[in-house]
Order: C-alpha cells, then sequence, then structure tokens
C-alpha cells in the first residue's frame, strides 16, 4: 500500500464517520421534537388540517366524579 | 361506576366514532378506595372504561403529593393534560398541555385546562392567559377542537367568548347544565355533566352526538345528561372489580 493510497482511505473514513455522526445527531433532534408536544408549535405555519369527508362523533363525557366506584353510577 | 361502565361500552359499540373525556377533579375526594389507595383505583377504573384524556383539576393536584400525582398520571393509558399546571417557580409545565387524536381523516385536537390555584408543588396559572397562548396552535394541528376544562362554566364562557375557533368546551368545576350553552358569536358550545355532591358524585354523564363538516366545523348537535339510575344495567366485570375494590370482597 502506497502512502498516497493510505491517505485517501483515512479521508474517506474521516467523512464516513463525519456523516454517521450527522445523521445520528439529525435523527435525535427530529425525535425529539417530534415528541414534544410544545415545539411542535415550529410547525405552526403549515397549513391548518382538513378532512375530506364529514365525520360524526359521539362525545361521552363526565366530571367531578372524585374517585367514587359505588356500584350506583 | 359499573353502570358508567356498561353505558359507555353500549355508546361506542353503537358509534362510528366515539371520544369518551373527563374534566376533572375525578381522581379522589373524601372516600375511600380512591383515597386510601391515592387515586390508583380512580385510574384503573378510566382505564378500564377506555377513557380518551382526562384533565386535571385542582382538586387532583392538592389532595395528591407530587409524586403520587406523577405515579398515576404513568398508570394511565390515557392523557392527562393540563395547560396551565406548572412545576412552582418554573414555567414547566406538570403534564401535555394537548393532544391530538386522529379520526377518520380528520385531527381532534384537546387541550385540557386546569381551575387556577395552586399548591407547594403546583401552581395553576390564569387558565384563559393559557387558552389564549395554545388553542391557536393546536389549530394548526387539528381540524376539530376540543376544550377539556376544570376552570369552571363562568371561565369557560370567557374563553369562548375571546378565542375562536373551540367547536366544543366540555366543562368541569362549578355550575351544571340541564341545556348546553351556545357562545355567540363563535357558535362554541359548552357542555357540563355534573357538579360533585357528596355520596353521588359521578352519577351523572353528558352525551354529545356532534356532526362536522369536511372542514371540522360543527355543523349539527344533540346532548344529553345521563342519571345513571338503577335502571341501567351493569357491566359485570367492572362491577365484581369495584365490589373488590370499595369491599375487599366481602359484602
Amino acid at each position: 500500500m502506497t502512502k498516497a493510497s493510505s491517505h485517501g482511505g483515512a479521508r474517506r473514513d474521516l467523512l464516513i464517520g463525519t456523516g454517521a455522526f450527522l445523521l445520528f445527531a439529525l435523527g435525535s433532534l427530529a425525535l425529539l421534537i417530534a415528541l414534544n408536544p410544545a415545539s411542535q408549535a415550529w410547525f405552526s405555519w403549515f397549513p391548518s388540517p382538513t378532512g375530506e369527508g364529514s365525520i360524526a362523533i359521539t362525545l361521552l363525557h363526565t366530571n367531578d366524579t372524585w374517585g367514587y366506584l359505588r356500584a350506583i353510577g | 361506576m359499573a353502570r358508567r361502565a356498561a353505558f359507555i361500552r353500549f355508546q361506542r359499540d353503537q358509534a362510528q366514532h366515539a371520544l369518551v373525556l373527563d374534566a376533572g377533579n375525578s381522581l379522589l375526594g373524601d372516600s375511600d378506595p380512591a383515597v386510601r389507595t391515592r387515586a390508583r383505583t380512580s385510574i384503573e377504573a378510566m382505564n378500564r372504561m377506555g377513557y380518551d384524556a382526562l384533565a386535571l383539576g385542582m382538586q387532583d393536584i392538592s389532595l395528591l403529593e407530587l409524586s403520587e400525582l406523577r405515579e398515576r398520571m404513568a398508570e394511565a393509558q390515557f392523557p392527562v393534560l393540563s395547560a396551565n399546571a406548572c412545576l412552582t417557580g418554573t414555567t414547566e409545565l406538570l403534564t401535555d398541555p394537548y393532544v391530538v387524536l386522529a379520526m377518520a381523516d380528520h385531527r381532534v385536537g384537546i387541550l385540557g385546562l386546569t381551575d387556577a390555584g395552586g399548591t407547594e408543588e403546583v401552581v395553576a396559572t390564569d387558565p384563559v392567559l393559557a387558552a389564549r397562548k395554545w388553542l391557536p396552535r393546536l389549530q394548526r394541528m387539528a381540524d376539530i377542537i376540543i376544550l377539556l376544562s376544570h376552570a369552571g362554566l363562568d371561565i369557560d364562557q370567557v374563553i369562548a367568548g375571546q378565542v375562536p375557533g373551540i367547536d366544543v368546551i366540555v366543562s368541569g368545576h362549578t355550575g351544571s347544565l340541564t341545556q348546553p350553552i351556545v357562545s355567540r358569536p363563535s357558535g362554541t358550545i359548552l357542555l357540563h355533566a355534573d357538579h360533585a355532591v357528596r355520596g353521588s358524585a359521578g352519577t351523572r354523564l353528558g352525551i354529545a352526538h356532534l356532526s362536522f363538516d369536511k372542514a371540522g366545523s360543527l355543523a349539527e348537535y344533540e346532548w344529553r345528561k345521563i342519571i345513571l339510575t338503577s335502571e341501567f344495567g351493569e357491566d359485570p366485570e367492572v362491577a365484581a372489580w369495584a365490589q373488590e375494590m370499595v369491599y375487599g370482597g366481602c359484602e
């Protein structure tokens, strides 16, 4: 192996290593943003989503139940 | 609770899309087993009934140590929400402010609010300011907006008047309704199922049939308050579990 080809291999390894590190860092950042509700506001410039059809939803709701488990209710 | 479980199961089976929400102060109050188990039974009951979200009320916060509350939130199989409950002395929220649920090709955004107040560990700030801060952000991510609020009906009406784009406010805490309130000019409807009554809390439930157009705007609605009397059947599995939790398996 010549000195020039040895240097070329080292440069290639350095590039691959740097690329892998950058990919990992960007992936981690994207994951953090995706999992944090507060950061989702960063994307607020996206247009508000709309559906393609109407929808019917049955909403059941309670409040102030105080954790009662009695047979009634 | 076994009647509520049966009613919820029946309605879920009937509906193409269903949401089950709680507007707060439902973790514990004045009686066992919720007090004895530090609200563990309350969370398990809601898990069994398939709740989709809960907004924290100040009573949920003030009657539990912060460590206990965090344990209960970890046990919940549904989001526990508050956009204005912060760790005391910080601006860090105690929990997620909202959740966005996909339903068919729509996105339903649910924002939680707590009534103002505080403990040594947690402070709930002005709910109106929190609503004004968070709802416009949520509206960018969802086309159907539900405010799940324990701020009280009076404050919820202020929010409905100040923040456009809320389809439905599910209200808790003070007040009680026999008919929905429709806020003008926003058209936001306010629903409130119950007010806590010692010995009979949790016997009332609200049911709304909501129709949204393709843009996610509320087109039609129908709402009823249900009082779970003995005419309603029980979920036998939940009844057996509740019996064991309340009486330790003994009559």
